[in-house]
């Protein structure tokens, strides 16, 4: 038996998923997007119970990525039926879900989260009512017990609901019309088809190969120039209605706001202590923690890889080449990369399953919109200094195509783990911290500028902000490993190999002498206009391959790793800028063709190049004035 | 029966609609799209309660009728007025806990934003075309005849609670969603 666990973001339905399959969770990313599908399944005597988790929905209307996914778990229809996990204290949103299950014509039953706490707030839900309404089994569920005993009997009464929603009666006429008219044979009811098409069209189509009916809208377009809005307002009404009738008050405590939430949202002095100090402790947490791992890690492959260079050069200087550049970016994923990244994942999660990222996006909301972007773009862009490759990925959170495109455009100056390390190691290193503040302030500004250009060049427009502020819960610590884990897996995956593949062309151009021959042309470009030696132009162009090698290339070029002796920190500044100011690198431009196209990943990645050096060599010049 | 008496308020409303003219069963029962046999149980119901005088298979309102269909009436157009057409018809027949005042102040609606800190009220429209904030919107519980209050007015957004969530909104959009003041919300908590 499979089902599908289905209902609002927050009502438990991964925690009642872990109680039931214990140990036994698979997640993965639903294909082509960044959201997780987790998959469970445990044995009842000797039936196998296989749930799937779909990402929170508000409705079936897919508005956010998340929505669109489980908007399409539910029409592709592998399963056998939908559990509708259902929070007890905002019963009337939550209907929404269930009558869209019914209009569907899908098998479903309901399972009510929150009972007891609705019922010591005074609330009194009359679900045998709901039960005799929708046609369906209802139960009162506690994901921290594993009651299968109840679960079971559930499932056997589990039916199609015919409860029906009556639409106005324009609206039922374009139903009643598409009805006649679609080729569909299938699960699904043909009306809730009918319903779909009109509120979406277009996802509802392509999903079940079904001809498009946007004429007949244009037909209506005088008495119902909106029929999306009526549907939806309807379907609402119809959600209230029947929560009338079900829900009786005795009395309520009044909710106010705690102690935090309301020196968060008092003014926008507390909400900017408030993200600032969230800022501050991810930022404080990568520095020590990632730099301990980096550290430790760093040491251990310095030690194996020297070992195995000397090893090797015995055999074929080539062989050695090629093998040691691999394994730098091997250690340089594993060293660096992955515990920025991990931790700040960990982190991310942990934000999110506390409740505090929705108070976080709300708090910076009037910062970002100053820089004219969604409040929630925060989270690729905090995203960006681990890795730019999942980052531009994790861009999809953003509904909004421009939105995306923008993030993704900033990410050439968000410096990301790699650039991190080039900024600590070489320019923290051998210049000075105060070279390094000033760097990161350049970049600040960088961002600043860039993001208004942006702002005016791409789009101003933004959608609003509407935002849950969810109450805090205790994160359950399995929950939060398994989710980030869920997360950086993809960059493990990926970019790890890439890594190494990267170093080992770096190897082998390296190895035929084949990164000279543009020291010369570019010396308009390093002497003239940055005024460093030719030969950094080496790990500046490069580096575009392997990031990570950029401190071993620079060192190859100088001929030395004491970069003090042959740069004066005026010019490790000046490198440091330029090498940071970017698209990072192959992978980075790859995942950047497969999120937005070709002609726009090459443009931007062209134009950003061209951009950096532009600012680098200003900031030279600006710099040397005083 | 819940049924009958639905289909009763739906009989007094039509026949106020015919301005004081007669209706056959036919009629009624096209209109009300039930069977001729459940408007003459309706019926009979109506002229036992002296709302009808029913002669020669013909209906007319008697002077306790028009009362009561006026009522009806105007509950219809009030309930009607905020959700639309085919809602109302549902809606109409169940009282709900401070509806009835709150319907009568349905056609001066105010926006959100004009809403006082710890103000009471319950939406009656949407302004927003976009179906993706629309829907969102909705899924928050901002439908219409929601309750909501405003826990926290700033420059940027609004802090509002609905069905006993704490929800953020933007403050443009507190010029899209439009309510009445209640004086009580659905658990009878005043404000």
């Amino acid at each position: 038996m499979r089902m599908l666990l289905v209902g609002q973001p927050n009502v438990g339905k991964s925690l009642f998923l872990n109680t039931l399959t214990g140990a036994k969770v698979i997640v993965s990313n639903y294909p082509g997007t960044t959201v997780d599908v987790t998959e469970g399944r445990t044995k009842v005597g000797d039936e196998s119970w296989e749930f799937v988790d779909t990402p929170g929905i508000y409705s079936l209307t897919p508005s956010s990525e998340e929505e669109k996914v489980t908007y399409r778990i539910v029409l592709e229809g592998n399963y056998d039926f939908v559990i509708h996990i259902l929070d007890a204290l905002a019963l009337e949103r939550n209907l929404i879900i269930s009558l869209q299950l019914a209009e569907l014509g899908v098998p479903f039953m309901i399972a009510v989260n929150f009972y007891e706490e609705a019922l010591k707030k005074g609330m009194k839900i009359d679900l045998r009512a709901l039960e005799e309404l929708l046609g369906v089994p209802v139960v009162v569920i506690n994901p921290f017990k594993k009651e299968i005993e109840k679960l079971k009997n559930a499932f056997k009464s589990v039916k199609k609901s015919n409860y029906s929603i009556q639409y106005d009666d324009h609206i039922e006429e374009m139903i009643e019309i598409i009805e006649r008219e679609i080729d569909y044979e299938g699960k699904f009811s043909k009306r809730g088809i009918a319903v779909k098409i009109l509120e979406e069209g277009d996802m509802v189509c392509r999903l079940l190969n079904l001809n498009k009916f946007e004429n007949l809208k244009e037909r209506y377009r005088g008495v119902h120039p909106n029929v999306t809005k009526d549907i939806v307002i309807t379907r609402a009404g119809y959600a209230f209605y029947i929560s009338q009738k079900i829900l009786t008050y005795k009395e309520e405590r009044a909710n106010k706001l705690n102690l935090l939430d309301n020196f968060i949202l008092n003014n926008p002095i507390g909400s900017a202590v408030f993200s600032l100090s969230v800022l501050s402790l991810i930022f404080l947490g990568l520095f020590y923690i990632g730099g301990w791992f980096q550290d430790a890690l760093g040491n251990l492959f310095e030690g194996y890889i020297e070992s195995l260079s000397a090893y090797l050069s015995a055999y074929h200087p080539l062989l050695d080449v090629l093998v040691t550049n691999a394994f730098i970016g091997l250690a340089a994923g594993i060293s660096i990369a992955v515990p920025y990244v991990g931790i700040f994942y960990i982190f991310l999660t942990f934000m999110e399953d506390t409740g505090l990222l929705s108070r976080f996006i709300i708090a910076l909301n009037g910062l970002m919109s100053r820089l004219n972007l969604p409040a929630k773009a925060i989270i690729p862009l905090m995203l960006g200094f681990g890795c730019s490759v999942p980052a531009i990925k994790s861009t999809r959170i953003l509904s909004n195509f421009k939105d995306r495109f923008k993030v993704a455009i900033l990410y050439s100056v968000v410096p990301c783990s790699s650039r991190n390390a080039i900024l600590f190691g070489v320019v923290g290193h051998y210049a000075g911290i105060g070279y390094l503040i000033l760097t990161y302030f350049t970049l600040l500004v960088v961002f600043i500028i860039t993001s208004k250009i942006l702002g005016i060049v791409v789009s101003k427009e933004r959608l609003p902000l509407v935002e849950e502020m969810p109450p805090y819960r205790m994160p359950v610590v399995r929950n939060l490993l398994v989710k980030a884990w869920v997360r950086m897996e993809d960059f493990v995956k990926v970019v790890i190999p890439l890594l190494v593949a990267g170093g080992i062309l770096y190897g082998m151009l390296d190895y035929y002498d084949l990164t000279a021959f543009i020291v010369k042309p570019f010396r308009f470009l390093t002497v003239s206009w940055l005024g460093l030696p030719a030969n950094t132009v080496i790990p500046l162009l490069y580096g575009f391959l392997q990031k990570d090698l950029v401190i071993a290339m620079l060192a190859n070029a100088m001929g030395t790793y004491d970069f003090g002796t042959v740069l004066s920190k005026f010019q490790i500044f000046t490198f440091g800028l330029a090498s940071s100011a970017q698209i990072p690198c192959i992978i980075a431009f790859g995942m950047f063709i497969k999120e937005f196209g070709f002609k726009r990943a090459l443009i931007v990645t062209f134009s950003a190049f061209i951009y950096g050096m532009l600012i680098a060599g200003l900031i030279y010049r600006l710099i040397a004035l005083i | 029966m819940e049924w009958l008496k639905v289909l009763k308020e739906d009989i007094l409303r039509f026949l106020k609609e015919k301005e004081g003219n007669k209706s056959s069963l036919e009629e009624i029962a096209i209109e009300s799209k039930v069977a001729k046999e459940d408007v003459i149980e309706a019926v009979r119901s109506l002229e036992k309660d002296n709302f009808v005088n029913f002669e020669k298979q013909e209906v007319s309102l008697t002077e306790d009728g028009k009362k009561e269909a006026e009522g009806i009436y105007e509950k219809h157009n009030l309930v009607e007025s905020v959700y639309g057409h085919q809602i109302a018809h549902a809606l109409e027949h169940y009282a709900m806990k401070d509806m009835k005042k709150a319907f009568e102040s349905a056609s001066s609606p105010k926006k959100l934003k004009d809403f006082k800190e710890q103000q009471i009220g319950f939406v009656v429209r949407l302004s927003i075309d976009n179906p993706m904030v629309l829907s969102r919107i909705i899924g928050l519980g901002f439908a219409p005849g929601s309750y909501f209050k405003i826990v926290k007015k700033r420059d940027d957004f609004l802090v509002i609670e609905s069905h006993g969530r704490l929800v953020v909104l933007g403050r443009e959009i507190g010029d899209d969603i439009e309510g009445v003041e209640a004086f009580e919300d659905a658990s009878g908590r005043t404000a």
